[in-house]
C-alpha cells in the first residue's frame, strides 16, 4: 500500500475517534453544567480544554472566557486544530485523499455531515439543546462510519491502518483524561473526579454494570488494565499489537522491531497493580503510560514510512 | 409541458415544430406521464446525489477553490445507431491520423518536408518539446485517451470543434450521468435498447496495460499507476474514478521517486517498481529537472526513466503540439497524408490570422465571428462576436493585432440545441459532445460520450467551469426502438 494513502487512512482513524470522543465529552460537560455549582464548572471546562485542545492557546485569545467562548473554541473554531469543525475538515480531507481505497459509503457518510455543517453551521448562541443535537448527530455519523468500515472494508492493510489509528488515539485519550482528572484531585472530591473520569471516557455505564466499588484505585485499574473494556488502555494496546502482528504475518521483522518492543514495554507497564501504589505513585504511573502512548504514533509512522501529519490548508 | 418550447431556428436534437423526432418519441411520451412535482423531486434527488458522492470539480476563484457539481440534466442526447457508426469511424480515423502526426513530428517530420504543415507552426509551438525528439513510445502510441469535442450545425451535421490529446477529463461524468439516470429516472429506459458502458472500463484497463515499456521483461506483469496533482485539482474526482475502476493506485508526484532511471512507488513496505504511468498532470509539471523547475507536482528525473524505456508515460509527452487550435486546421490534411483517406467528420471552417489579407477580412467581421486563443481551453480568452459588446470586440482587435499567430477565427455556428429541464420548465439549450477514444493494442470508443449543455439560456459556452451542465448520451442499438 502507498505510504501516503496509508498515512491518510491512519489519520482518518485517529481523527474520527478524536472527534467522536471530543463530541461525547462536550455533551457530557453540557449536561453536568446544568446541575453543578459554578466554581466546579470552571475546573471542568478547563480540564476539558486541556483534553480537547490547547489550554494555553485558548487563554492567549480569551482573557475572561465565557462558556460561549469555550463552546465556540471547542466546536467551531477553525484555528483550533482539534475543534469539531477543524476535525471534520481533516477527516474529509484524508478520506478524499484515500478515496480509491475506502468504501463509497464511508466517504459519503462524512461528506454528507460536512456538507450539512457547511450549509447550516452551529452558530452562537450555543444553547444546550442546539449544541447537544449537533454533537449527537456528529456522534451518530462517527458510529455509522465505524459500522461501514467494519461491515464493508476488506481486511487488508487499509482496514488495519484505520484501526491502528483509532486504537492509538483511544488509548492515548483514555490515559490523558485519567491523568488530567487525577491532577484535579486537590480541587475536587475523589468521588467527583472518578465519576467524571468514567463519564468522560464513556465507560461509566459499563463500569457501573460490572463493578460496585467506587474506590479510585479500582477505577484507575479498570481504565488502565481491564482486558474487556474497549475504552481501557490495555484493550487498545492489545488491539494495536494484534493488528501489527497481522500486518507482519506473525513474524518479527527488523523494521517493526522498535514498534513491537514499545508495545511490549507498554503492555508490561499497564499490568502493574494500582492498589500497591500511593496516590502520587499512581499519578506518576498514569503520566508514564500517557507519555508512552504518545510516543507510539511516531514509532508507528516511522515503521511504515508514513508522512508528516496532514492538516487541512 | 413543451407548449412554450421553441424548436425553430436551430437544429434541435429532440423536437421539431410538430412534436418529437421518431427516436425520441418513447422518451417524450414518458415525460408527459409525469407531473411537474414529480419532475422537480427527481431533479432535486439527482443533483443532491452528485454532491453527496462528492462528484465535484473545483473552480478556482479569489478565495481558493470551491467545489461544485456539474449540473445534471435528465433529458439525454439520443443518437441512432447508424449516425453513431459514422461518428465512431470518424473519430477512429481522426485520432489515428493525429497519432501518426505526433510520431512523425518527433521523428522524421515527413509532413513538414512535404510542405503540408508549416515548420514554424511546429517549432514555435510552446507545446512542442524538443526534449522528446526521437523518443520511442510503447506501441508507437502517443494517444492513450483522446477527448474529441463535436458539435452539430444547423443541418445536424457533426463537426469537430476541438481535439484534446493531453489530459482530457470528464469520462467519470459519462458514467455518473448514466448512474444518475438509471437510479432516478428508470422509467425513461422503457422501450429503448441502448449500448451499455459497462465493458469499456475493462477495455481501458487492458489498453493501459498494453503500453509495456521497452525494458520490461516479457513474462513480467506491468504495474501501472495514475498520477494526479492531488485533491485540490479540478478534475480530482475523474482521477479517483478512473484509478478505482482500472484498479490502479492513485498517486501524487511525492509518492514516486527515480533511482538509476527507474521509477519507484513509496509503499509501506519500501519501494515498488512502476512500469506505466497514466499521468493527469501537464507536461510542464512532470519533471522539475527538465520542465518547470518550480513544479511541486512532478517527479525529478522521471524523463530520464522515460527516455531509457523504463517507464511508459500516457498520454505521451509533447502531445500539445497536435491539439492546439492552430494545428487543428491541418488535421484534415493529416488524415489525407497519413491515411490516404478523406475525413469522415469535418472540421469547423477556421481561419489563421497571421496572413494579413485574412486577418483584415476577419477584423472587419468581428461582430459575426468567433475568435479563440490557440493555446487556451475551457471557454477562456474567447470572443463570441454576435454576443459581445463593442468594447470587448475592440479588446480582441488589439489582441489579434498584437499577436496574430495566437488567435484563430471561426464562423459563429448555429450550434444544435436540445431541451433542458431546470427550475421547473423546459427550454432549448446549446449542446456539444465530447467523444472519448481509447487506444492501446486495440482502439475503442466509449459509446456516446459526455454531452455538455450550456444551461444559461442562449449561451454557447458549455464548459462546466462557466455554468455548463451534463447530460446522459444514449446510443441506440440497431432497430430496437419500438416507437
Amino acid at each position: 500500500m502507498l505510504s501516503r494513502v496509508a498515512d491518510s487512512l491512519y489519520w482518518l482513524g485517529r481523527y474520527a475517534e478524536r472527534v467522536e470522543t471530543n463530541a461525547h465529552m462536550t455533551t457530557s460537560q453540557l449536561e453536568n453544567m446544568l446541575e453543578h455549582h459554578t466554581p466546579h464548572i470552571d475546573t471542568f471546562w478547563k480540564t476539558l480544554l486541556d483534553i480537547c485542545g490547547y489550554q494555553d492557546d485558548f487563554h492567549t485569545r480569551y482573557e475572561q472566557p465565557t462558556t460561549e467562548d469555550i463552546l465556540y473554541y471547542l466546536v467551531s473554531d477553525q484555528q483550533n486544530f482539534n475543534s469539531v469543525a477543524a476535525l471534520i475538515d481533516s477527516i474529509r480531507f484524508n478520506a478524499k485523499n484515500a478515496r480509491n481505497c475506502i468504501p463509497n459509503g464511508l466517504w459519503e457518510e462524512w461528506n454528507t455531515f460536512y456538507l450539512a455543517m457547511m450549509q447550516q453551521p452551529l452558530t452562537q448562541p450555543y444553547t444546550v439543546l442546539k449544541t447537544t443535537e449537533f454533537l449527537t448527530q456528529l456522534r451518530r455519523t462517527a458510529l455509522t462510519a465505524t459500522g461501514t468500515i467494519d461491515s464493508l472494508m476488506t481486511r487488508d492493510e487499509g482496514f488495519q491502518f484505520i484501526k491502528i489509528g483509532k486504537w492509538i488515539e483511544r488509548s492515548e485519550k483514555t490515559a490523558l483524561i485519567l491523568l488530567r482528572m487525577l491532577e484535579q484531585q486537590d480541587t475536587l472530591t475523589t468521588d467527583t473526579t472518578m465519576a467524571t473520569t468514567l463519564q468522560l471516557t464513556n465507560a461509566l455505564e459499563e463500569y457501573a454494570r460490572r463493578f460496585r466499588s467506587r474506590k479510585s484505585e479500582d477505577i484507575i485499574q479498570f481504565l488502565v488494565s481491564d482486558s474487556k473494556c474497549s475504552r481501557s488502555v490495555t484493550y487498545g494496546i492489545r488491539k494495536i499489537k494484534r493488528t501489527v502482528l497481522d500486518i507482519e504475518q506473525e513474524t518479527l521483522q527488523p523494521h517493526s522491531e522498535d514498534l513491537l518492543f514499545a508495545l511490549d514495554e507498554l503492555e508490561a507497564l499497564l499490568q502493574q497493580n494500582a492498589h500497591n501504589m500511593t496516590v502520587a505513585e499512581r499519578k506518576e504511573w498514569v503520566a508514564t503510560i500517557h507519555t508512552k502512548c504518545m510516543h507510539l504514533g511516531p514509532i508507528f509512522s516511522k515503521t511504515y514510512y508514513l508522512t508528516v501529519p496532514m492538516l487541512v490548508e | 409541458m413543451f407548449h412554450s418550447y421553441d424548436a425553430s431556428g436551430f437544429y434541435d436534437e429532440m423536437l421539431t415544430q410538430n412534436g418529437p423526432k421518431k427516436h425520441y418519441t418513447p422518451f417524450y411520451e414518458q415525460i408527459l406521464k409525469l407531473t411537474h412535482t414529480e419532475l422537480y423531486e427527481k431533479h432535486k434527488a439527482a443533483q443532491s446525489s452528485f454532491l453527496r458522492q462528492g462528484i465535484t470539480f473545483t473552480v478556482y476563484g479569489e478565495e481558493g477553490g470551491t467545489e461544485r457539481t456539474m449540473p445534471f440534466d435528465f433529458i439525454p442526447i439520443i443518437i441512432p445507431a447508424d449516425t453513431w457508426q459514422t461518428v465512431e469511424a470518424g473519430m477512429k480515423q481522426r485520432v489515428e491520423a493525429l497519432n501518426a502526426f505526433l510520431h512523425d513530428v518527433y521523428h522524421e517530420q515527413k509532413i513538414i518536408e512535404a510542405g503540408i504543415v508549416p515548420r514554424e507552426l511546429v517549432e514555435q509551438n510552446p507545446y512542442y518539446y524538443k526534449q522528446v525528439d526521437g523518443v520511442s513510445v510503447p506501441l508507437n502510441n502517443h494517444i492513450f485517451l483522446a477527448g474529441i469535442d463535436l458539435i452539430r450545425d444547423e443541418e445536424g451535421n457533426y463537426c469537430v470543434l476541438e481535439d484534446n490529446l493531453r489530459n482530457p477529463s470528464g469520462m467519470s461524468y459519462v458514467y455518473q450521468n448514466r448512474f444518475a439516470m438509471r437510479k432516478t429516472y428508470p422509467e425513461f429506459f422503457h422501450n429503448y435498447s441502448i449500448e451499455t458502458l459497462d465493458k469499456n472500463l475493462a477495455k481501458m484497463q487492458q489498453a493501459l496495460l498494453s503500453h509495456r515499456p521497452q525494458q520490461l521483461p516479457e513474462q513480467q506483469e506491468a504495474f501501472a499507476v495514475l498520477l494526479t496533482a492531488g485533491v485540490y485539482n479540478s478534475a480530482y474526482y475523474d482521477h479517483v474514478f478512473l484509478a478505482k475502476e482500472m484498479n490502479i493506485p492513485l498517486v501524487e508526484g511525492r509518492d514516486l521517486t527515480v533511482i538509476d532511471d527507474i521509477v519507484y512507488l513509496k509503499t509501506i513496505r519500501g519501494l515498488q517498481r512502476v512500469d506505466i504511468i497514466y499521468r493527469r498532470i501537464d507536461d510542464d509539471y512532470l519533471d522539475p529537472e527538465v520542465f518547470l523547475a518550480e513544479s511541486m507536482l512532478g517527479v525529478p528525473h522521471i524523463m530520464n526513466a522515460y527516455k531509457a524505456g523504463n517507464v511508459a508515460i500516457l498520454n505521451a509527452v509533447g502531445n500539445g503540439v497536435a491539439d492546439d487550435k492552430a494545428m487543428y486546421i491541418y488535421v484534415p490534411d493529416m488524415i489525407r497524408f497519413y491515411l490516404n483517406e478523406e475525413p469522415i467528420i469535418q472540421n469547423v471552417k477556421t481561419y489563421r490570422l497571421d496572413d494579413e489579407e485574412t486577418r483584415n477580412w476577419v477584423l472587419e467581421r468581428l461582430d459575426e465571428l468567433v475568435i479563440k486563443n490557440v493555446g487556451a481551453s475551457g471557454g477562456y480568452d474567447m470572443l463570441i462576436g454576435p454576443h459581445a459588446t463593442p468594447a470587448l470586440r475592440e479588446k480582441f482587435r488589439e489582441k489579434i493585432l498584437e499577436a496574430p499567430h495566437q488567435y484563430i477565427a471561426q464562423p459563429t455556428i448555429k450550434l444544435s440545441r436540445a431541451p433542458a429541464y431546470q427550475d421547473g420548465r423546459f427550454y432549448p439549450c446549446h449542446i456539444d459532445l465530447r467523444v472519448f477514444v481509447v487506444r492501446g493494442e486495440e482502439t475503442s470508443i466509449l459509446p456516446g460520450g459526455l454531452s455538455r449543455v450550456a444551461l444559461k439560456e442562449g449561451s454557447l459556452v458549455v464548459n462546466s467551469s462557466q455554468g455548463g451542465g451534463g447530460k446522459d448520451t444514449w446510443i441506440l442499438k440497431e432497430a430496437k426502438v419500438h416507437a
